[in-house]
């Protein structure tokens, strides 16, 4: 009997392999970091399928190697589907994946509903087989390195591609690669499934699928900074939730909702309730207007975080030197950035490209904090979004959040 | 080069036409081939044509109201219609209103007019069984509440149907309900459980009943019996052979001069056949499946659960219909008693057929 190799031996990893030996299913495994390539080609005269973790793609020379030889590679959601009888409903998105995932599940919480949260955030799918008799739906956020390797069973009850840009491409071969990676998660889906997106060039040509695009519903939109749910308005002011962005959000988790059961009061509640998960636009509780937004990890995202505000604000930015493209933050900065304070790395390259008015070089993010404290009044928000990766100081967006934190804390 | 023809062309026009295009055939072959039956039994050779064009105008008055029908009070309103069904086909067993027929009891009479319940009843079904798949979509997959739950209501009307007896319908309700199931995302395994299940009790019903046997024995060798059960086939056979290419031209047949009993109803296609040969019957056989794919055309674009369920229920029910007559005219099954759509002589099918299309209509128009 030819075995399964389960490939990379992450959270994920581990999982699948736990999930094998309950099953008795014969499994090898592999892992970029402890295995040799020899052992690779080893391997593959022993095995019949490869299960990939999250974050193993086409760039990887094994895998490339493995489809040559004709040997079948699928993600692990597409495994894990093959035991799942319970709805799915999968959210995938170049941007705001995981709030857009939260609210729907907070969303369905809301309405008494037992929902198993997983795939990207936190919990693999694989770990819901076992106990699905308990769930009424499987909310799964994918990334697009899962729907890479997408076969024939994973069929989510609804899908969702909330937006799409050019992101990522250090894991894909190219633009073309990835979207049409995205666009798997509608293949598989049937006549009676909903398939949702903003934008019709991603639907699926093959699926016969309910196609919504949750921007243009007549009954659930936004206008003039308000949300309106048929006769139900939310300003945008009683949303914990910042920035235009999130409105796309909020539109896509409430399309999701309804097509699963009316929307009511509770609902809305939820919604008002809902904050961003931590190091996304999440505001820090205490007196200050504080904003801790560590998971901007390239200009763009941090260009997000200053239009998700209407008045100007400080801005502390700076980390890892990526040779980024920062153009078009520079023009922004420049009319909406009262002081900007630098840290880290590349905190001399942004300060020559950005050239703000009013600037501040500190030498650490302690100092930076600090400093941000100390000009901070009344209704001009400190806002912490790096605009570049952590990995000069920090092992992960999460540690230098989490410092941030910290350090505004001990400082007020 | 024809298919995308046919995809730049609006599906609703597509529709109505090859509609009207096959009722208006249905009428000028019953006239052709009712005329001397009507005039030797009712002394008035457009007897059949008269009732059968009355027929066809409430049908497309039916039809025109339905299409402009707010398709929420079907689906608000499912249990209501699943009742109706029920009621019906009980009225077909009160001893005053039944009218037996050919040692069935299928038709209730109503002043000079007789209905055939289960003509309307299959489409109440329908409804019920469109609105309960949208409830139970989520859970399909599992086998008590996605596939029994939904099963369970029909079987009442199989009981029904059963006691008429009724057996071509039977497997057509059958048939209709599983391809819907199916097609939201059952699994196969848990209906095929189910399809033996059935498929048993109904092979044992043909052991019990000996005309069922007859039946069938009779359409796999017509020519054991060919003044008795398989007399009808045989005629059949005769008509297509007749016919040839081209057919004996239109009111020539020689066959519905009392050879082919029925040759108005449920053996229309045989008489279309012979008169207009194999081309004509193509032609027919070629709206239909213009009338089926823009059908289904109506079926992609809908945008809930519960109109696509509800146009694949009747539009596979309609594609069973057509299968199954086509099939029993030229052998292929067991005589049935499932009329023609659109064609065959008889207001129930008629006016109920249009009643459903009507319905195809207002839910492709039905958003959000």
């Amino acid at each position: 009997m030819k075995k399964v190799l389960i490939y990379g031996m992450g959270k994920t990893g581990i999982e699948l392999m736990r999930f094998c030996k309950r099953k008795s299913i014969g499994y090898l495994t592999f892992d970029d970091n402890t295995n040799t390539p020899e052992q690779f080609v080893l391997y593959l005269s022993q095995c019949h399928l490869i299960i990939t973790s999250p974050g193993v793609g086409l760039r990887n020379k094994n895998i490339r190697l493995a489809i040559k030889k004709k040997i079948k590679v699928i993600s692990e959601i597409e495994f894990a589907s093959r035991f799942l009888s319970k709805p799915i409903i999968a959210i995938t998105g170049t941007n705001g994946k995981t709030t857009t995932t939260l609210l729907t599940y907070k969303l369905l919480k809301s309405a008494r509903l037992n929902v198993f949260l997983g795939g990207n955030i936190g919990t693999p799918l694989i770990k819901a087989v076992e106990s699905q008799d308990k769930y009424d739906f499987i909310l799964v956020e994918v990334s697009s390195f899962q729907l890479q390797f997408i076969d024939t069973s994973f069929s989510p009850f609804i899908s969702a591609i909330l937006n799409f840009s050019e992101n990522h491409l250090d894991h894909h071969l190219d633009m073309n690669e990835y979207a049409e990676s995205k666009r798997k998660i509608f293949r598989n889906q049937t006549t009676m499934n909903y398939s949702l997106s903003s934008m019709s060039e991603l639907f699926h040509p093959e699926s016969k699928s309910i196609r919504l695009n949750p921007l243009k519903n007549k009954k659930i939109y936004s206008k003039d900074n308000q949300i309106i749910v048929g006769d139900i308005k939310i300003m945008a002011k009683e949303l914990k939730l910042l920035g235009p962005h999130n409105v796309e959000n909020i539109l896509f988790s409430l399309n999701i909702f309804c097509l699963i059961k009316k929307i009511t009061n509770k609902q809305i509640i939820a919604l008002k309730t809902f904050s961003s998960p931590p190091h996304r636009l999440e505001i820090i509780k205490g007196g200050k207007y504080i904003v801790n937004d560590s998971k901007s990890t390239s200009p763009q995202a941090t260009e997000v975080a200053i239009k998700s505000f209407s008045n100007k604000i400080i801005l502390i930015m700076g980390g890892k030197d990526k040779k980024l493209d920062y153009v078009s933050l520079a023009r922004l900065i420049k009319n909406k950035v009262k002081l900007l304070i630098l840290f880290g790395e590349n905190k001399f390259e942004l300060a020559k490209i950005l050239n703000p008015k009013t600037m501040y070089l500190a030498p650490s993010l302690f100092e930076a904090v600090s400093t941000g404290l100390k000009e901070t009044k009344r209704g001009i928000p400190l806002v912490f979004s790096p605009g570049t990766s952590s990995f000069d100081e920090f092992s992960s967006f999460t540690e230098r959040g989490e410092t941030f934190k910290k350090y505004v804390k001990e400082l007020s | 080069m024809s298919k995308n023809y046919l995809n730049s062309i609006e599906p609703r026009i597509l529709f109505l036409t090859s509609t009207i295009l096959l009722s208006t055939i249905g009428l000028l072959m019953v006239f052709s081939s009712s005329s001397i039956i009507a005039m030797e039994n009712h002394a008035d050779s457009f007897f059949y044509l008269k009732r059968q064009s009355l027929f066809l105008f409430i049908g497309l008055i039916i039809m025109i109201i339905c299409s402009r029908l707010n398709t929420n009070v079907l689906s608000k309103n499912h249990k209501f219609f699943y009742i109706i069904g029920v009621i019906l086909l009980l009225l077909v067993l009160v001893p005053i209103l039944g009218r037996k027929s050919g040692g069935a009891t299928r038709w209730i009479q109503f002043l000079s007019f007789s209905i055939q319940p289960i003509e309307i009843a299959k489409y109440m079904l329908l409804i019920f069984i469109a609105q309960h798949l949208n409830i139970k979509n989520t859970r399909i997959k599992e086998f008590k509440i996605g596939v029994v739950s939904t099963f369970l209501p029909c079987l009442p009307y199989i009981f029904l149907l059963l006691l008429q007896p009724d057996f071509g319908n039977t497997v057509l309700i059958c048939l209709t309900v599983f391809s819907m199931i199916i097609l939201s995302g059952a699994k196969i395994s848990h209906i095929l459980s189910i399809f033996f299940v059935l498929l048993s009790s109904f092979l044992s019903l043909i052991y019990i009943a000996p005309y069922r046997m007859k039946r069938v024995m009779s359409f796999l060798n017509p020519y054991d019996d060919p003044q008795g059960t398989g007399y009808q086939i045989i005629q059949s056979f005769v008509s297509f052979a007749k016919g040839k290419l081209f057919g004996v031209g239109l009111g020539n047949s020689s066959q519905k001069l009392f050879f082919l009993p029925q040759g108005y109803n449920d053996f229309i296609f045989s008489i279309i056949a012979e008169e207009l040969g194999f081309l004509g019957s193509m032609i027919i056989i070629i709206l239909f499946g213009i009338l089926i794919w823009s059908g289904f055309k109506m079926l992609e674009r809908a945008k809930d659960l519960f109109s696509r369920n509800l146009i694949s229920g009747i539009i596979i029910l309609t594609s069973l219909q057509i299968i199954i007559n086509i099939s029993v005219t030229i052998g292929l099954m067991p005589t049935k008693g499932v009329p023609l759509p659109l064609i065959s002589y008889g207001g129930s099918s008629l006016i109920f057929t249009l009643f459903a299309f009507g319905l195809i209509l207002a839910l492709d128009k039905r958003k959000n």
